[in-house]
């Protein structure tokens, strides 16, 4: 057990030593894991547009219609002169400038339309009616659309208020000087409880309900996010990798002639192979161990299913290695050992879930990628990690990957003493 | 009981029979020299000795042990010092020497005080964490050696330890050898300097083509050549009227004859070389080489050709 230890020891040291391959190994899921991360990260604000408002009316009603607009989630209000709000428009600074013309209170209350002129390549004159203007930022694509859009809705409700409680208005309107008597209160009230008397039966309960349903995706499982969905394959795409460089080390050990003179101590060829499966195996756990609890922290994976999924991990990781190995010594020299071992690679990290979810493949494909080594090891980890821990398919899976693993690791042994070390 | 004896050892890849019949025994304490051109199948015996190949007939024991049969018991007990630097460049000196003794099953607390010993004795004490992979190719090759005695082995076996090392180190080497041989190990030995096997080795095979030609202590191998000299003689010769003319002189002995080079050993050599001259007669010669009595005169005179050809 120690040589298979120091063994082991050796060939860490030996990959640390190289630590740009080590690097791309840890590196890889880390890297998508963050980028996937912030792509998906619930706490990311949603943008908001920036307009600035010149109100040259300042008025109740010019004051009611902001106040709406400001209640929009998208919206944020900034109040700026004509002169401040044409320069920071021209400078990109804001999405949009909407200007509130003077007599616009009179133009609503005179039942002159209400309505909004949109601009977006420079400022028009402001006219004397009841006209808003809206000049937005031509840089920006989607945001001005939603201010457009906003204001559009706003003007109709105020076209209809005025429809509704015009007489109230011009009672406000006309108590400008001071505060209205409480006779005009009083009446005001009246009026507005008739006018809502009368609506009664379409505002309440509304006339028209709107029920909004949303379509299930066809495959994909609907309360996992795109983070939780790659970190099974972004942690097998890691794996693959430290598999295919460790079973490459049997040729590098061949090339230093250090493979030969091992096979010339008392160690047997098995022992030799496994202390390159403990050295594999050891940093699978390690990098594993760095991507599971980057999924528990960044793509809320339960702690307690840790320790399960990086056992099955770290397994299936080692099957890999030593389904890799005999790939390595079935090619006559180590240039083709590596295209060999490249060819199988990169076709099984796609097909294996790995690249891509099987929840965003064709059918077809992810029916066939859940049966390679590699997809056998993604889809029982995404259950591990997500669903429920059933140990039949579990079972099925570590037998499919374990025996031919086995019967590698075995057929890798009798040619390593036979055929590999004396080429 | 030798510390290492091999019987009628042949190794055959298809049709080519790189080790033909090879046998020999080293005694404890003993240096044996295995001596030969490049291709002679030195490289091979070794192999097979040291369990990397599997021998295709003849037995092969070290401490009595069988190398196949016994193969653990038999590794155990050698130690293995390859022709190229089999050193993990990545880790240090001292990492080197304790994996290897590690890969012996030596006792963690030995090991270390071995270590120890193994870096003084082949002189990198003060460079033992330095990693290797930043010594100079004398050092890498002391280590080389070192590896190969860490577990203190019975048996040692050399593939040319001091192939292109500088002079110094192979001064070096081939003291760390001695020391090994005083210890009471038994030292297989390949080369094909002659100057090396004659200055270090005890007993000395020879050997080309797969094939064992000669055996013994170096006086031995001397008295092959009965203190005859060599005269090679180069040229253009008629082959049939050269061993004519030359089975009529008494004195020498014709050991080859070819349409190009005339071998013969003889007694005081430059005295005859007159007669020598006259017997051939109308030939071309264009270069005569007198050799003393040597090794190097005895390959000649059981192969024909030179080692260094």
């Amino acid at each position: 057990m120690r040589y298979l230890f120091l063994a082991a020891a050796k060939d860490i040291r030996r990959r640390l030593a190289d630590p740009a391959a080590f690097a791309i190994w840890i590196g890889l899921p880390l890297l998508l894991g963050g980028l996937l991360s912030f792509i998906n990260s619930d706490d990311a604000a949603p943008p908001r547009a920036t307009v600035l408002v010149v109100d040259e009316d300042e008025t109740f009603s010019s004051g009611l219609l902001l106040t709406a607009l400001e209640r929009a989630p998208t919206v944020e209000l900034q109040t700026v002169s004509i002169d401040e709000g044409r320069r920071r428009i021209d400078d990109g600074d804001a999405t949009a400038l909407l200007v509130v013309p003077k007599g616009f209170e009179q133009a609503v209350l005179d039942a002159s339309s209400a309505s909004s002129s949109s601009a977006g390549d420079g400022l028009k004159s402001v006219p004397s009616s009841a006209e808003l203007t809206l000049v937005t930022n031509p840089a920006q694509q989607i945001l001005p659309n939603i201010v457009e859009e906003t204001l559009e809705i706003v003007v109709e409700g105020v076209f209809y208020a005025q429809q509704i409680f015009g007489t109230a208005l011009r009672r406000i309107a006309d108590s400008q000087s001071g505060p209205p008597s409480d006779a005009d209160v009083a009446a005001m009230a009246v009026e507005i409880n008739r006018e809502v008397t009368s609506l009664q039966n379409v505002l309440f309960p509304p006339a028209i309900a709107l029920t909004v349903a949303r379509a299930a995706p066809e495959q994909a499982a609907p309360s996992l996010s795109l983070g939780q969905l790659f970190l099974p394959g972004m942690l097998f795409m890691s794996l693959l990798f430290i598999a295919g460089g460790m079973a490459g080390d049997i040729w590098e050990e061949q090339q230093m002639g250090t493979l030969k003179r091992a096979l010339a101590t008392p160690q047997s060829a098995p022992r030799l192979l496994a202390g390159k499966l403990v050295a594999g195996i050891t940093m699978m756990t390690v990098i594993a161990f760095v991507a599971l609890a980057a999924g528990a922290v960044l793509f809320g994976v339960a702690w307690w299913r840790v320790p399960v999924a990086l056992a099955w991990s770290v397994f299936t990781g080692g099957a890999l290695l030593a389904l890799f190995t005999p790939l390595q010594m079935l090619a006559s020299s180590q240039r083709a050992a590596d295209m060999l071992s490249s060819t199988i690679l990169f076709p099984l990290m796609m097909l294996g879930g790995s690249f891509f979810p099987f929840d965003y493949m064709p059918a077809w494909m992810a029916a066939v990628g859940r049966w390679t080594p590699n997809g056998l090891g993604v889809a029982r980890l995404k259950d591990l990690l997500y669903g429920d821990v059933a140990l039949v398919p579990l079972a099925i899976a570590a037998l499919g990957i374990g025996v031919p693993a086995a019967a590698a690791f075995l057929f890798s042994a009798r040619r390593l003493r036979r055929r590999f070390a004396v080429l | 009981m030798s510390s290492i004896s091999v019987e009628a050892l042949r190794k055959q890849y298809g049709d080519t029979v790189a080790v033909d019949g090879i046998s020999f025994a080293a005694e404890p304490g003993q240096v044996f020299g295995l001596l030969g051109p490049n291709g002679a199948g030195k490289t091979t015996t070794i192999g097979c000795v040291s369990g990397l190949l599997q021998p295709t007939a003849g037995r092969v024991a070290v401490m009595g042990h069988d190398v196949v049969r016994d193969a653990i018991a038999a590794r155990q007990a050698l130690g293995v010092v390859p022709q190229e630097l089999a050193l993990y460049l990545d880790l240090s000196a001292a990492d080197n020497l304790a994996y290897w003794g590690a890969a012996y099953d030596m006792p963690r607390n030995e090991l270390k005080t071995r270590v120890t010993e193994v870096l003084e004795q082949i002189g990198l004490a003060d460079r033992a964490r330095d990693k290797v992979g930043t010594f100079s190719g004398g050092m890498k090759r002391r280590l080389n050696f070192g590896c190969g005695i860490i577990h203190r082995p019975r048996v040692l076996l050399l593939d040319e330890p001091t192939a292109g090392v500088d002079p110094q180190s192979r001064v070096r080497v081939l003291d760390l050898v001695r020391e090994q041989a005083k210890n009471g190990t038994a030292v297989v030995y390949t080369t094909h300097y002659m100057e090396e096997a004659q200055e270090l080795c005890d007993r000395i095979a020879i050997v080309d083509h797969g094939k064992l030609l000669a055996i013994g202590t170096l006086a031995e191998l001397r008295a092959l050549v009965a203190e005859k000299d060599l005269v090679r003689l180069s040229g253009r010769f008629d082959p049939g009227a050269a061993s004519k003319g030359l089975a009529e002189l008494k004195e020498i002995d014709v050991l080859s004859v070819t349409a190009e080079a005339v071998t013969i050993a003889a007694r005081s050599a430059s005295r005859q070389l007159p007669a020598i001259f006259a017997a051939l007669g109308a030939a071309d010669i264009q270069e005569t080489t007198l050799t003393v009595p040597s090794l190097e005169s005895l390959f000649i005179k059981l192969t024909g050709r030179e080692l260094r050809e």
